[in-house]
């Protein structure tokens, strides 16, 4: 029987697991100064290599153990500090995680692949390192003289013929005979091989021997060593075969041989010769050994707890298991949904039914954002790819290329992550081969001999954006030019009306490359136009910023195509959309009693006045004929529309510097979504950049302010009305009045909004229908507690005395009931209505530390009219 | 081939039935402004998004509202770009024999010259087979600016033979 069956069947996991193995080891290497520093790397590296090596071994793949085990080997000598990092080591295990991959590519064919030179290298390396170690080692302690003038000539005569000094110490036991059953075999060997300068038999009690004639030396050792059964024998011996194979001539174990450091033995007046950096150099590395060494169980503690760490956080999963559990969380929100519907009535009913059904909704929530969680992965997972492909890339065409990477902790989805892997690998080819200059070129521009790429990723109005940046020769927008007419790509009329932007944009044209010659990675021109290709099959855009011999950075802007966003659900003409809350600037409600906002006509066009600002308008209705490519409506209709309504709201939104205002029919609550690729069959419409499923199980689209600017053509506001507004801003000086309600809240509104405060008495306050009046001064004034405007808490008046802040622009008398007022401050309020958000406030502003609710009380008088007007129809309907 | 009858306007139509994925009767859906005409709007199915088109609109007539019915057809991309189409009354399975497939009536004009890729007669019915992998790559040729057509259309092979 044959157990191959049952290894195959775990082959996929050693696959991911040596990956992963191997792409630890290969991180490591590829940026040798952290790892020199780093005994935790060092650590992790050499037991990504040991676990390799057992995994492989496990499965008999002999090719795979054999690499490992020699880079074990030397990743251990490093990990002891006899071995430091250097580049033709992270080189060699460079090549070595190529080949290793290879294997694992092909663990069940791996008859092809060459492993012995790597195998060779690595050894080679280890041998010559150890021995290059070994001469800067400290001082080791030996018994024997070296100061001894016959001594200490034959050892110079040694040094100077090429040989190295050994200290071997061995135990003998006549009797077991244990190390060596011939003793002089092994001096006979050793001979072979070397001088026998000096030899002590029985440590510092016993018989020191120093004979030049080698035939009575070995007779005298063993002669000596028959007088005890039980001794140790040490010999102070000069060769020229470097430690391993001394060790492998003389046939005894490596822990029994000592190479004894240069100036061990002639002391400080040959090691004087050094230069003193070298000196210094050693001493720091002498240092770092023993830090090394005193810190080992630490590093010990804390890998065992990083990997703890991992296998408790960390699992590998199949794409299509996600999604089905996306696909069930979506399900469970929709039966929620119905069942929330169903027993809607049954609420009182039914004790307990309603926290259950709260707990519920949350949980299932919760449940539906986490597993939509799961699909992300940092941008990481590709930047960090790039320090090697740029380092290979580098060597092949003879560049010296240093790499930055930020925003590796961007997390996209896993879809959008593998397609932009090829596209930003092509980009940062580009820039390594045409971007960045060669090394004369650069140092006569006066530039760092290095050239330098940077990778960057960050979110930014609902985009991911991801910057692959050189700086090197930048492009040269006249040779492009000419190439471009070249090929008909443009005329050169077009040219002469072209913005900077637009001409770089050229080079992304198929078959455009200012490159003189082709090289071996780029220059037909081909590369950027499938990148330009791909991006926009992923609805992304390309932005180039480039400068002559400044640098070009190549920006991928990316629309979220899975991503948890916070958006604001908005209402027009009763169809929801969500607004991606980060272009959200406000919400603002216009109504014909507040002059400082209104929706004015200006030439062809509908602007609003927004306390100074002029913002253009932008309806849903122009949005639609512009896509569909119908005539748009006329600002009349839109006019009349507008004022037709008492209230209009719109949100003022931002996207790329610029603002416009979006009119809506109601904002209803802002709603953490999980937001969707847009489907193809709605790309036309330009003022979407995705969809989002709502929690309520509805699909609806998520408007792009970007998109909206871009289709109705909406220019920057100019600079110059810009500082006009924020002038008059300045100027605009609000005299508030600040109060208490019953809760904890400070409330502003106006002062000028406020015709009188009369102290009240609560008792005095009658409740007829649903409304609260008082009697004061012969009027009958409506009590309206200002509670019931804002999300906070209502409470019960206890206090004797009461305020009421009656107001100026009310039809019939309406005054605010209060508990306290506080003060009266003038001063520039910014209000803030992203926190808190009702109708009847304008938002949130900040004074002395405390947050102030600002009221809007034309609102709140138009809600008691409307209030009042219900009423009239019941009553007459009552009649009737 | 077995077909799935389709009434849309009172005529007569059939789908390749191994293309649908379900039919849904009422379906909900959230309109779409600002897209182009034949697509009334979005729905989610499953947790996926559904793009609901009309099958009326698409054959160049005008929005039929009687059409509350949906079949949903099976996603040919593995993005999310899932197509329903709205009619009046998804009907039967028919079985349709390939050798007594008639050719389209050529005096078909706008969207139905190329929607239409065959009629058949069951039992004395006469039925349009729609094409629907054209009406898809149609609709989106038609999406697309003139520069951008030919890469769409080079993504829409590849997509293709990776199937």
């Amino acid at each position: 029987m044959s157990i191959k069956i049952d290894t195959s069947l775990f082959l996929d996991d050693f696959d991911a697991e040596s990956r992963v193995h191997i792409e630890k080891i290969e991180k490591a290497f590829l940026d040798t100064a952290t790892l020199a520093d780093d005994p935790t790397l060092i650590s992790d590296v050499f037991r990504a290599a040991h676990s390799l090596k057992g995994t492989a071994g496990f499965f008999s793949f002999k090719k795979i153990v054999a690499l490992a085990h020699e880079l074990e080997s030397v990743f251990s000598q490093i990990k002891e500090g006899k071995l430091t990092v250097d580049d033709e080591i992270a080189d060699i295990a460079l090549q070595s995680v190529d080949c290793l991959k290879d294997l694992v590519d092909h663990v069940q064919a791996d008859d092809m692949i060459e492993i012995d030179g790597l195998v060779n290298a690595l050894k080679n390396y280890l041998k010559k390192e150890v021995d290059a170690a070994d001469d800067d080692a400290g001082e080791i302690n030996i018994p024997f003289d070296y100061n001894c003038p016959d001594t200490n000539k034959m050892l110079k005569k040694a040094f100077r013929h090429g040989h190295k000094i050994y200290y071997v110490s061995i135990g003998f036991n006549r009797s077991l005979g244990k190390y060596y059953k011939n003793p002089k075999g092994m001096i006979d060997s050793i001979l072979s091989i070397g001088t026998i300068v000096e030899v002590i038999v029985n440590g510092n009690f016993g018989k020191i021997i120093r004979q030049e004639d080698t035939t009575v030396l070995a007779d005298e050792i063993i002669s000596a060593l028959s007088e005890y059964d039980t001794t140790t024998l040490e010999l102070l011996v000069t060769s020229v075969l470097a430690f391993d194979l001394f060790s492998i001539a003389i046939e005894v174990d490596k822990r029994y041989i000592r190479l004894v450091p240069k100036k061990n033995i002639f002391g400080d007046e040959e090691s004087a010769e050094k230069p003193e950096a070298a000196k210094a150099v050693s001493v720091q590395k002498d240092q770092q050994k023993t830090v090394l060494h005193k810190t080992e169980a630490e590093h010990e503690q804390i890998y065992t707890q990083a990997l703890a760490r991992k296998n408790n956080f960390s699992i590998r999963l199949d794409i299509s298991v996600i999604n089905g559990l996306m696909d069930l969380a979506n399900e469970m929100i929709l039966t929620r949904n119905q069942l929330l519907s169903a027993v809607s009535g049954y609420e009182r009913s039914i004790v307990g039914l309603k926290p259950v059904l709260h707990d519920m909704n949350r949980l299932s929530s919760e449940i539906q954002e986490k597993v939509m969680l799961t699909r992300m992965q940092p941008i990481s997972v590709i930047f960090d790819k790039f320090p090697r492909i740029i380092r290979d890339t580098a060597k092949m065409i003879n560049k010296d290329i240093e790499v930055e990477i930020f925003g590796g902790e961007v997390t996209l989805d896993k879809y959008l992550l593998d397609s932009l892997a090829d596209p930003i690998t092509q980009i940062v080819k580009n820039s390594a081969d045409h971007g960045l200059e060669s090394a004369e070129r650069r140092a006569e521009l006066g530039k760092p001999k290095k050239g330098k790429i940077t990778l960057n990723a960050y979110m930014h109005d609902g985009f991911a954006l991801i910057e692959v940046t050189d700086d090197g020769a930048g492009i040269n927008t006249e040779a492009l030019k000419l190439k471009s007419i070249e090929r008909g790509i443009v005329t050169q009329e077009e040219l002469e009306t072209m913005p900077k932007s637009d001409i770089l944009a050229l080079i992304l044209a198929p078959g455009i490359s200012t490159a003189k010659q082709v090289t071996s990675l780029s220059g037909r021109g081909v590369g950027m136009d499938i990148v330009k290709t791909n991006i926009e099959k992923l609805n992304g855009s390309i932005e180039i910023d480039s400068e002559i011999n400044k640098g070009t950075t190549i920006r991928l802007k990316m629309p979220l195509t899975l991503s948890v966003i916070r958006t604001l659900i908005v209402t027009i003409d009763s169809v929801q959309y969500a607004v991606p809350e980060m272009n959200v600037e406000r919400i603002v409600r216009i109504w014909r009693a507040m002059p400082s906002r209104r929706i004015e006509r200006l030439n062809n066009s509908l602007v609003l006045i927004l306390n100074g600002r002029i913002i253009p308008v932008v309806t849903m209705d122009e949005l639609d004929a512009k896509a569909t490519r119908r005539a748009l409506p006329s600002i009349e209709t839109l006019l009349e529309r507008i004022n037709g309504r008492a209230v209009n709201k719109c949100l003022v939104l931002k996207a790329g510097g610029k603002s416009f205002a979006f009119l809506i029919d109601d904002a209803v609550e802002t709603e953490q979504t999980l937001v969707k690729p847009l489907p193809k069959y709605l790309k036309k419409c330009l003022c979407y950049s995705s969809v989002t499923v709502l929690g309520n199980g509805n699909a609806i689209a998520v408007l792009d302010a970007e998109g909206i600017l871009r289709l109705m053509g909406i220019e920057a506001t100019p600079q110059s009305i810009v500082d006009e507004e924020i002038e008059k801003e300045k100027k605009e000086e609000k005299q508030i009045l600040i109060f208490k309600c019953s809760g904890m809240e400070y409330f502003a509104i106006e002062i000028n909004e406020i015709f009188r405060i009369e102290v009240v008495d609560p008792e005095h306050i009658q409740e007829i229908g649903n409304g609260q009046f008082i009697n004061i001064a012969g009027k009958t004034i409506r009590v309206v507690r200002p509670e019931n405007y804002a999300p906070v808490k209502k409470r019960r008046y206890t206090a004797e005395k009461l305020y009421l802040l009656t107001l100026k622009k009310s039809v019939s008398p309406i005054g605010l009931l209060v508990a306290k007022v506080l003060d009266k401050v003038a001063g520039n309020f910014e209000f803030d209505d992203k926190q808190l958000y009702s109708d009847f406030i304008f938002g949130t502003s900040r004074f002395n530390e405390k947050i102030l609710i600002f009221l809007n009380p034309a609102a709140i008088v138009e809600d008691v009219e409307k209030d009042k007007q219900a009423n009239k129809v019941k009553k007459e309907g009552g009649v009737a | 081939m077995r077909g799935l009858s389709l009434l849309s306007e009172g005529e007569l139509f059939t789908v390749d039935v191994t293309l649908v994925q379900k039919i849904i009767r009422n379906m909900a859906f959230t309109p779409v402004p600002a897209a182009p005409p034949a697509v009334v709007g979005i729905a989610n199915i499953k947790g996926g998004i559904v793009t609901v088109l009309s099958l009326a609109e698409l054959l160049g007539r005008k929005r039929n509202m009687q059409a509350v019915n949906a079949v949903v057809f099976k996603s040919f991309t593995d993005g999310n770009d899932q197509m329903g189409l709205l009619v009046d009354h998804p009907g039967d399975l028919i079985d349709i024999e390939e050798n007594e497939i008639l050719p389209p009536p050529l005096s078909e004009e706008g969207g139905e010259k190329y929607c239409i890729s065959g009629m058949a007669e069951v039992k004395g019915k006469l039925y349009r087979i729609i094409n629907i992998d054209e009406i898809i790559s149609r609709f989106n040729d038609g999406n697309e600016s003139s520069i951008n057509t030919n890469t769409i259309t080079q993504g829409g092979l590849d997509n293709e033979e990776k199937i």
